[in-house]
């Protein structure tokens, strides 16, 4: 007999959210592999889905085949779920990048952790952030309820642009602490999410004989490519739609690329992404002058969005949970990218790598750094001083 | 012509003329074989072919062109079996779950890169028919040595300087140790050995679960041969017991086709340029590996096989 779902209000830590969310939305191809601290999902959904003859689990022999394993029953026209973390989103690669050239609506969550070497269990975000050019929308959470919301999400978002999304959610601060979280119901789920229905010349059906992904001529394969930037582009506007539909019908607030917080018309503003944005919550109490910007979607990369809230900031701070080896932190270089000028000179910090704490004394530091003329002229990221 | 030979030469090909293979290409002819014999075995079910990066990525056609009558699904070099498991979960799904889901792999994807998912699914018992296309390298990439290059073969990364050591992977005693029901060896280098093929793709099209069919496919350019010499080049393989044909059936072996006079190993490998540079020693010692493995083989046979005769309905 299968276990059963929470229901209504209830504690679940963001791995027991992600597996009740990917039963609500009703996956039916789900494809397993451990790996610490992601294996409590696949647990999970392998206890939720047991007997059910309408569910296909299956247990792989690696992260390479798991992500095979779901590109090839997605191509088959079933909605599928897998989950991974760290070494085993590396060892996948390339499927990752295979599944968004093949325009898959695969779902996937990757419990944040730093990579080997030396090992580690602890989270940073130094796995998904080095896939950030795969071709996969990348939704970072920062709480369990933003896990479960974000996995509904994604599967519309996936689905309606015919790309792959990646839930990320950071280890252990995320996966393994119990938060209260309202389950929805399955049918305001089912009403919010369709069954799929790929198009459906996209479907490997064998009555219908075609090759898939055969080798094209070069301005073929190039005009391929240059559809899954255009869906990359229509995915920036339909993240937000789908978050506010998400919002009217569960009646809860749902970031969509950014979430924002504190003042409008501070002189100071901190970017944050995952579970730091939280934590930078705290510093609002004692500051005025401060603009909080938590980045949700990082791919596709809300540029405009972010500099339409940057620009009343004459400080900005971007910190990366995510070490930069000669270049300025994934976040940090996506964010100096962007005009005007005060932007293009952010103060970049890496900081809480390996599961380092990043504390409000932690963020009050690198305000600090970025409001006395921080890495103005830097050509790296700084690392935050040993104690602080 | 005897009338299942008629038959198979009259039906309807899935491979269809204008393919890119190279001329003489013996998976060329093989995998006619497999995707007809398959289907006349079972007229009821559609076909899915998986195939991972080989030279079978460019036959199967540029695109938008399909070179097959079948649905194909490409995948990495490594995923194959993986994804024909995804293929055959989501097909029962949607109940098109009697479609034969057969994977068409070549000895590099299958022996070396992929040989893990190929290891998990026929112990995960996925109801999939398996085929090791084996040309013996890595021939996409221009011949490079695989871990079933035969012993001394030149390939372009074992050169004639320092061929190939080891011994060629026994892909199909590791196959069976999985205890799957059906496993055998395939060559079509004359009329019975192709009936011996058929029949065999006629079994494993019978049986349900993990079916692993390994098939010899000769390659002019990667072993250096005239390319009027596939069909000669493959009797020899098989008349020489370079590649004995045989079948493990439910685990019972048996050896399908005996040659009645066994030809010297030294035919087989003189009728290929890959070989040219063997010593008669080597010659000795290649001959000696091909006896060893013969005489294992009819032990297997002797310790396993309930009977002598071929234990199926099959009707070629
Ligand atoms: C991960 C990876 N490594 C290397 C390659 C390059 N590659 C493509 S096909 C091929 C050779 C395939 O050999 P085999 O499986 O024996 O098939 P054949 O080409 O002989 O038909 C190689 C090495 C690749 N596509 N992917
Ligand atoms: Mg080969």
């Amino acid at each position: 007999m299968s276990a059963v779902l929470a229901q209504g209000r209830t504690v679940l830590t963001a791995n027991e959210a992600a597996a009740h969310a990917v039963m609500l939305a009703r996956a039916r191809a789900i494809g397993c592999y451990p790996i610490t601290p992601q294996t409590i999902i696949v647990e999970r959904l392998a206890d939720l889905t047991a007997g059910r003859d309408d569910v296909e689990f299956t247990n792989l022999e690696s992260e390479h085949a798991m992500f095979g394993y779901v590109i090839a029953a997605a191509r088959v026209g079933v909605r599928t779920f897998t989950a991974t973390s760290s070494q085993g989103l590396l060892y996948a690669h390339e499927q990752l990048q295979r599944a968004s050239r093949e325009r898959v609506p695969l779902v996937a969550v990757n419990v944040n952790r730093s990579i080997f070497a030396p090992w580690s269990i602890e989270p940073d975000l130094s796995d998904s952030m080095s896939q950030r050019d795969t071709g996969w929308i990348q939704l970072y959470c920062a709480s369990a309820q933003e896990v479960l919301d974000s996995v509904l999400c994604a599967y519309r978002i996936a689905e309606t642009v015919l790309l792959p999304v990646m839930v990320c959610a950071e280890g252990f601060l995320l996966s393994h602490t119990s938060e209260l979280v309202d389950v929805p119901g399955q049918d305001m789920v089912d009403a919010f999410l369709p069954e799929l229905r790929p198009p459906e010349e996209w479907v490997l059906d064998p009555e219908r004989p075609r090759t898939f992904s055969a080798l094209p001529e070069a301005r073929d394969y190039d005009a391929f490519q240059r559809r899954v930037a255009d869906a990359m582009d229509d995915a920036v506007s339909l993240i937000e739609d789908v978050a506010s539909e998400f919002g009217s019908r569960f009646g809860r607030h749902k970031a969509g690329a950014l979430a924002i917080a504190g003042n409008p018309d501070a002189d100071t503003a901190l970017v944050t992404i995952g579970t730091i944005g939280e934590t930078a919550l705290e510093l609002l109490e004692e500051d005025d002058d401060l603009l909080l910007v938590r980045v949700h979607a990082y791919r596709p990369f809300p540029a405009a969005q972010l500099s339409a809230a940057l620009a009343r900031a004459s400080h900005v701070a971007v910190v990366d949970r995510a070490p930069a080896f000669g270049a300025f932190g994934p976040l940090g270089s996506d964010v100096r990218s962007l005009g005007p000028a005060h932007i293009g000179a952010a103060t970049n910090v890496v900081c809480g790598l390996g599961g380092t704490e990043v504390t409000p004394r932690t963020l009050r530091w690198v305000l600090e750094t970025a409001r006395s003329g921080g890495a103005d002229g830097d050509v790296a990221p700084l690392y935050v001083p040993e104690g602080v | 012509m005897a009338e299942w030979l008629e038959e198979i030469v009259a039906e309807e090909k899935l491979l269809h003329p204008g393919h890119a293979a190279c001329a003489g290409c013996g998976p060329a002819i093989n995998v006619r074989h497999v995707l007809d014999g398959l289907a006349a075995a079972r007229p009821e079910s559609r076909i899915v072919l998986v195939v991972p990066a080989s030279c079978w990525t460019i036959i199967a056609g540029i695109w938008p062109v399909n070179a097959f009558g079948v649905s194909v699904h490409l995948t990495p070099f490594a995923s194959a079996a993986a994804e024909a498991s995804g293929i055959k979960s989501a097909l029962r799904l949607r109940g098109q779950g009697d479609t034969q889901v057969v994977v068409w792999a070549g000895d590099g994807s299958t022996c070396d890169i992929g040989l893990s998912g190929v290891s998990a699914a026929a112990e995960r018992d996925e109801d999939l028919v398996y085929v090791l296309n084996d040309n013996e390298a890595y021939m996409n990439t221009g011949v490079q040595k695989s871990g079933a290059t035969p012993e001394g073969a030149w390939t372009t990364t074992t050169p004639a300087t320092a061929p190939r050591a080891g011994q060629k992977k026994d892909i199909a005693r590791i196959m069976a140790a999985h205890g799957i029901p059906y496993v055998a060896t395939l060559a079509p280098g004359s009329v019975p050995m192709l009936r011996d093929f058929r029949a065999k793709v006629a079994r494993a099209a019978e049986v349900r679960g993990f079916r692993f069919l390994h098939v010899l496919g000769a390659c002019p350019p990667g072993w250096r041969y005239p390319t009027d010499q596939t069909v000669e080049v493959t009797r020899l393989a098989v008349e020489s017991r370079a590649f004995p044909l045989v079948a493990c059936d439910d685990g019972a072996w048996r050896i399908t086709y005996r040659p009645k006079r066994p030809v010297p190993v030294r035919e087989y490998l003189e009728a290929q340029g890959r070989f040219g540079h063997l010593s008669p020693d080597d010659v000795e010692a290649f001959q000696s590996h091909v006896d060893e493995r013969w005489r294992q083989l009819v032990a297997l046979e002797g310790q396993t096989s309930c009977s002598e005769t071929p234990p199926s309905t099959i009707s070629v």
